[in-house]
């Protein structure tokens, strides 16, 4: 416990250096230190913590006003740290280079900075070491008011952080909305815990566990949504998503790294969590008048990797396409939980482990892949200026190490066998088959199926929507001058991503020994209940050494077949020639696929989900002019958020501004008011 | 003009027995039982009615001279109280008390808002928020739910508390509607010290119990925010060139 305490006083030490510091290098230098070294300190702190039987314990005398700082880490929190610790020690490395990137980019002159448009480099250190602490804190605290205070300043740290020049309106927009957004989550945890605290009469989370062995809680499932409602919106679960798209496009990657790659695993870690302390064995024995829940998990679940993967086929801006993905990969999570509870319940345990340990490995694949891609469209953008993939095109030839790792990240994201993020889905789809082998003679086996078709729809539908942003933005021919004269980003993000693609590649080749880890772990707490041995998962462990094998040898084929091709095409070196153009003789790159024809088919035949709205102009002179075409997919369930409550609460804001009219006599008057009333309420109507 | 007059007099007509009015039964015959002890109740009676035409007659008063006289007639009715509301026998201290609140209500105040009123240049009155037939038939809705308010008060330790209640609830929220009501700053003063008037009647009955003192220190607050005031009407009408306190919207944010 010690470790996690000295990881917590480098990154707090680190935060202050950078305030203290204020301006110039070494004030992100120093947090970047202190991030690199809290991180590797922490992953061992992990490690160790994993190796532990039980969960650690301890507890500092600091003085809250309720509660008190009670740490615990158990196995699960073992497992959600090591992300935490990995990328924020990742994009804590990149910081100083991204910062001052930006800082050339917004002078337009490479290698030169505006002086005063710049970045406060003190305060940006300062938030992003304090964001690292508090997610850090998220995980490890272990009493309600704790959990609360580091939860705040988690979702608050990051409004300082996505926009760190401050200049963007648009920018600007996307930082109240992710404000606001977190703040509504964080009003309904706080409801949630304040009625636990009093149930309980305790703030601790393991006299709330006890409590719930021995009496049980009243109004459990009006918690349990609220738990739902609360950590979706941080989860980024579809129809909670509102702020995502918004605040993870417009971040810079190496925030962008904490916000998609960790962050949205938090919310995870809260539902997970929170059914623990509901129902201390909803993993092995939920009762069944809480079956609901299940359903509830699975159905928001499917909505979110469903919708969110629709709309990220839609979207015309490469950041935002990640965005919704990131709702895609939460919402397959979540629908594996949901699986996961519905099998424990009906005693398929194999099904049970399968499940949670896909959902698992599924959260660190998507923390590994978001992360490089997110880095990847960062160099992108810095290369070219845009993002929107309109203007991109032909990158592959001018950024070969940016395209290499972008398309590996995107292979993995789409789940292509037999890179991380299938071995993940491929945990999933055994734990939804034996689930439904295992329900048999109920009516369960058809919702196992069903989700076993979301999940693959899903899959393919990802293949689809990153085969599209890969190719158009990376192959064909350039559509703008920027991305002609694309060049790679500096050394230090061009090893940021090579690690990370590494670490795709060894999550794929070690899956099988991960996925004994991560059983472990599992029997260790949540399936703690359940008999240990009672479950024979060897065909499982199996199956993944088998696939491992395959990707070894399919790796070992493709880097023959680079190397070949590369010697061949060593001496004539690479020639560029125009696309095969049907003999039409003047070919130019407006020809090419756009986003919106690409994904045109799909659109129209998915209308119900997607709502896509389309604007063809129909040519009827013989000598037509010129006129465009245009395809657009809202987002309607932000619309829909939006004129059902953003919309009238703003008017009735605007409205109360009536009130302060700016008259004396008016303020008199409230006063008068105020005064009869009180004077009628108080003793007229005794 | 002339009307409302007259129509005040019925009212005030009305109003005097106005306070045993609503106390039903028993609680009333105790309560007057233990008035009727008082030397001077027809005379405190006369004198609380007075306020409350005072009172009225501000609500419908449109020049400011004229309000002016207002307060200082009420001023001195007020300072009167002590004297009316005391039951035994008259010593010093009671005179020299109610020689300060005559001196302080009666005069000072007054003087000060007429040197205030005199320094400022002669304007146009300004249309109020509501006109004086409006305000009049607003006091009266005070008037009666002050009454009601009584009524509804229950027992209380002190019976000229229970004379003294309806009054000063009536003279307290025709101070707000005049503050609410006129756009001149000025006008709105005399709505404070109507306000402040009818705070000073809730304290009288505890004139037995040396309160009084209590009230003295607040009438000292008013007394140098109606120099505050004087001063600083007279910077808004440098400031803005006009004391209408609609001006001040070009204030807010």
């Amino acid at each position: 416990m010690l470790i996690l305490f000295a990881t917590l006083v480098l990154l707090l030490g680190g935060a202050f250096a950078s305030l203290f510091l204020r301006r110039g290098k070494w004030a992100l230098y120093v947090p970047a230190c202190a991030l690199a070294l809290a991180a590797l300190a922490g992953i061992g702190f992990c490690a160790y913590a994993l190796l532990q039987p039980s969960g650690l314990q301890a507890s500092l005398p600091l003085p809250l006003p309720l509660g008190a700082c009670l740490f615990s880490v158990d196995h699960i929190s073992a497992l959600f740290l090591i992300p935490v610790f990995l990328l924020s020690g990742l994009g804590g490395v990149l910081m100083p280079f991204r910062v001052r990137a930006l800082e050339w980019a917004s002078s337009g002159v490479p290698g030169v900075t505006v002086k005063g448009g710049d970045i406060q480099h003190g305060r940006h250190g300062f938030f992003y070491c304090i964001l690292s602490a508090a997610m850090v804190l998220v995980l490890s605290a272990s009493d309600a008011v704790f959990f609360l205070i580091a939860w705040e300043i988690m979702s608050l740290t990051p409004f300082f952080l996505i926009s760190p020049q401050d200049k963007d309106s648009k920018e600007r927009y996307a930082v109240w909305i992710y404000l606001v957004a977190a703040h509504l989550g964080a009003l309904v945890l706080l409801l949630l815990f304040a009625d636990m605290s009093v149930q309980a009469d305790s703030t601790s989370f393991a006299v709330m566990e006890s409590f719930a062995r021995q009496s049980g809680w009243q109004g459990a499932g009006l918690l349990f949504v609220l738990a739902l409602v609360g950590f979706g919106v941080k989860a980024g679960l579809a129809p909670l998503h509102m702020w995502m798209p918004e605040a993870h496009a417009s971040a810079p990657g190496h925030v962008a790294v904490l916000l998609s790659g960790t962050m949205l695993n938090l919310g995870i870690y809260g539902i997970v969590r929170l059914l623990t302390l509901l129902a201390p064995d909803a993993f092995t024995a939920l009762a069944p008048d809480r079956f609901w829940w299940s359903y509830l998990l699975m159905g928001i679940g499917a909505f979110s990797a469903v919708f969110g993967i629709l709309l990220a086929l839609a979207q015309s801006d490469m950041k935002r396409t990640l965005a919704y993905s990131s709702a895609e990969n939460m919402g397959l999570i979540c629908l594996a939980l949901g699986a996961a509870l519905l099998a424990g319940a009906r005693g398929a345990d194999k099904a049970c482990v399968l499940l949670l340990a896909g959902a698992v490995l599924h959260m660190w694949n998507h923390s590994l892949f978001k992360s490089l891609l997110f880095l990847g469209a960062n160099a992108v953008k810095e290369s070219t200026h845009v993002t929107t993939i309109r203007h991109l095109g032909g990158l592959q030839k001018r950024i070969p190490l940016t395209g290499g790792c972008m398309a590996l990240g995107c292979a993995a994201i789409a789940a292509v066998p037999p890179l991380n993020g299938f071995m993940s889905e491929l945990l999933m789809y055994l734990g939804l088959a034996f689930g439904s082998e295992a329900t048999r003679g109920t009516e369960n086996p058809l919702i196992f199926w069903g989700l076993f078709f979301v999940v693959g729809s899903v899959a393919g539908l990802a293949l689809f929507a990153f085969t599209r942003m890969f190719g158009l933005i990376f192959l064909g021919t350039p559509r703008s001058p920027e991305s002609l004269e694309a060049k790679e980003p500096d050394r230090v993000l061009q090893s940021g991503m090579l690690l990370l693609a590494v670490l795709c590649l060894g999550v794929s080749l070690a899956a099988p020994w991960l996925f004994s880890l991560v059983e472990h772990s599992l029997r260790a707490t949540l399936l703690s209940a359940a008999g240990t041995g009672t479950t024979d998962l060897s065909f499982a462990h199996e199956l993944m050494y088998w696939y491992a094998l395959a990707a070894l040898v399919l790796l070992a084929l493709f880097s023959l077949a680079w190397l070949v091709r590369r010697s061949a095409s060593w001496k004539s070196g690479p020639g560029e020639s125009p696309t095969w153009d049907c003999g039409y003789r003047y070919p130019s790159a407006r020809m090419q696929y756009s986003g919106g024809s690409f994904s045109l088919s799909l659109a129209l035949v998915l209308r119900p989900l997607l709502r896509p709205m389309l604007r063809i102009p129909a040519i009827r002179d013989l000598f037509p002019q010129r006129q465009h075409a245009v395809m657009s997919s809202p987002d309607w369930p932000s619309a829909l958020w939006e004129r059902l409550l953003f919309n009238p609460v703003s008017a009735l804001a605007e409205w109360t501004k009536n009130l302060q009219s700016g008259l004396v006599n008016v303020y008199v008057l409230y006063i008068f008011i105020a005064l009869v009333a009180a004077l009628t309420w108080a003793l007229g109507w005794s | 003009m002339d009307a409302v007059f007259s129509f005040l007099h019925h009212c005030a007509a009305a109003a005097l027995p106005a306070p045993a009015a609503p106390v039903a039964g028993q609680q009333a015959g105790w309560a007057f039982a233990s008035l009727s002890s008082l030397p001077s109740l027809d005379w405190l009676q006369t004198a609380l009615g007075l306020v409350i035409i005072t009172n009225l007659c501000l609500l419908a008063a449109e020049r400011r001279r004229l309000s002016i006289r207002l307060i200082a007639l009420q001023g001195v009715i007020l300072g009167l109280l002590p004297l009316l509301a005391h039951t035994g026998e008259v010593d010093a201290h009671l005179i020299c008390m109610t020689l300060i609140f005559l001196g302080i209500k009666g005069v000072v105040l007054p003087l000060l808002l007429r040197r205030t009123y005199k320094k400022l240049p002669p304007q146009l009155p300004s249309n109020p928020y509501m006109g004086n037939t409006a305000c009049v038939l607003a006091g009266m809705g005070g008037l009666v739910f002050s009454l009601w308010f009584a009524s509804n008060l229950g027992m209380t330790a002190n019976p000229l508390f229970l004379l003294m209640f309806s009054p000063a609830i009536t003279t307290v929220l025709a101070g707000i509607l005049l503050i609410v009501t006129r756009k001149k700053a000025l006008s709105q003063m005399f709505g404070y010290l109507v306000m402040e008037n009818g705070i000073y009647l809730l304290g009288v009955p505890m004139i037995q119990e040396d309160a009084m003192w209590v009230e003295l220190t607040i009438l000292l607050d008013i007394l140098v925010a109606a120099f505050v005031m004087g001063i600083a009407i007279r910077h808004i009408n440098k400031a803005f060139e006009s004391t209408d306190v609609d001006r001040f919207a070009s204030l807010r944010d």
